[in-house]
């Protein structure tokens, strides 16, 4: 009688999950078998669009993001129908040039196409933006988060060890979902200071790094709870003295931290103008030194006082207040937010895209 | 039977190309520098170009740049680049 352990090694050859595995097109998770059945059922997901549809093309390698492509991957990825029209917006985001998928799936820094989604299609389909929000647990956004991953792998070619040299790579590149915690926001929907209306579905894609939690169980004022953040993300985004940052931020900030904030009649752009003003250090402490190799030499200083980046002695942390992103998620109990540095910003990197999602 | 499963493959194969043929000799050549954006690029290529010319008898040095690090190369400085040079030397420094 065979065993647990030997029926390990009774794999029939023509096990699809194996097959496809030795194809090279899944994230080193399984994958659901992309059957014609399976495929056809995606499509309907999303009626109103041609199969032959060219979405855009794809970076780093620039194949044909067709609905048909990424609807074989979305089956793989383990999406429903539902998820689809999310995952098509969220591809038209990937072929924006704006964002530089080439870029940011081949650099060393090791990013991830953060996903924000907004609107009435966070609840119609399940996304979870409450506890465990950017966590485990909830098929739409493990799924629709892989479904990009595939399509970056799949569509565009970014394989690790080919094209794809991220020095360390990070969680966030298997699934990178935040669905705002809208109803929980004492703020208008994060999509809707991008143009869109509460009542339309958007998705905003970001080039992000690693996230990084931040407490605070104390401050019960917007100025000391800002401060407190702004202190702990002016050290710890990409180095303590990387100042300014290359990149835009997301500040993804809990329900809790939300409401103390705007108990004292913050809007999100007064968060984002006492950051900017706010998290600073002196050019001396921001010298090489003992504390590390890292920090202004003398012919980056003198670029940066001509250009005006050095004001009084010292230098402000982030570019400008529109570079932080802000957004609302997670649990109603809990004091814990969470910062993400982005890639290189602008023309030198990525600039975060949102398209709307079609849904009825 | 094995279900028949779909494709999900969009690019064109593999990204992995074989080398082109090594060039034998740079005496009398045009060899294209390609800056591709990086701090003190520029320092590390003009070592290059001085050292192609003064030790390696290169004939011409092309100079291009990429619009950043993580921005494509320009089609036409491609084109330039296989139009009229033997070889490029793609290059980064910090």
């Amino acid at each position: 009688m065979a065993t647990a352990s030997a029926a390990t090694h009774t794999m029939p050859v023509d096990d699809p999950i194996e097959q496809l595995y030795e194809q090279g097109v899944t994230d080193g998770f399984p994958v659901v078998p992309p059957t014609r059945e399976r495929f056809e059922r995606m499509l309907a997901g999303a009626p109103d669009r041609s199969r032959n549809e060219l979405i855009g093309t794809l970076g780093p390698c620039y194949g044909e993001a067709t609905v048909e492509k990424v609807a074989i991957n979305a089956v793989m990825a383990g999406c429903k129908p539902e998820y689809f029209p999310v995952v098509l917006a969220g591809v038209e985001a990937l072929c924006d040039e704006r964002l530089c998928a080439h870029g940011l799936n081949v650099t060393l820094f090791s990013a991830a196409p953060w996903a924000i989604i907004n609107g009435p299609v966070r609840l119609q389909i399940g996304l979870n933006c409450e506890h465990n929000a950017l966590g485990h647990g909830f098929r739409a956004n493990a799924t629709i988060g892989r479904a990009l991953r595939l399509a970056i792998m799949n569509i565009g070619g970014a394989r690790p060890h080919e094209l794809t040299k991220a020095t360390m790579g990070q969680p966030g590149q298997y699934s990178a979902i935040i669905a705002e915690n809208e109803e929980e926001s004492p703020w208008e929907p994060f999509h809707v200071e991008r143009g869109f209306s509460e009542n339309e579905s958007a998705i905003t894609l970001f080039a992000g790094g690693s996230p990084q939690q931040i407490s605070d169980f104390q401050s019960r004022s917007a100025e000391q709870l800002v401060s407190s953040i702004g202190f702990t993300m002016g050290g710890g985004l990409w180095n303590c003295k990387n100042y300014p940052l290359f990149g835009d931020t997301i500040l993804v900030l809990s329900p809790e931290h939300a409401h103390t904030i705007a108990a004292d009649g913050w809007s999100r752009k007064d968060v984002r103008q006492f950051l900017y003003d706010t998290v600073k250090k002196s050019v001396d402490d921001l010298k090489p030194g003992k504390d590390g190799g890292e920090g202004f030499g003398a012919n980056l200083l003198r670029a940066f006082e001509n250009s005006g980046i050095v004001v009084d002695g010292s230098v402000r942390k982030f570019r400008s207040p529109q570079s932080i992103l802000i957004v609302v998620a997670g649990g109603t109990a809990g004091r814990f937010s969470v910062a993400i540095p982005g890639w290189v910003a602008d023309d030198l990197g990525s600039t975060p895209v949102t398209k709307r999602i079609n849904i009825d | 039977m094995a279900e028949e499963l779909l494709n999900p493959i969009g690019y064109g194969g593999k990204a992995e190309k074989p080398l082109a043929p090594r060039l034998t000799s740079l005496r009398g050549k045009t060899i294209a520098l390609l800056d591709i954006g990086f701090p003190n690029s520029n320092v590390f290529l003009d070592r290059i170009e001085t050292l192609l010319k003064d030790r390696y008898g290169v004939a011409t040095v092309v100079r291009h740049a990429k619009p950043s690090p993580t921005r494509m190369v320009k089609t036409e400085v491609r084109q330039d680049i296989l139009s009229r040079c033997h070889g490029v030397v793609e290059a980064v420094s910090s």
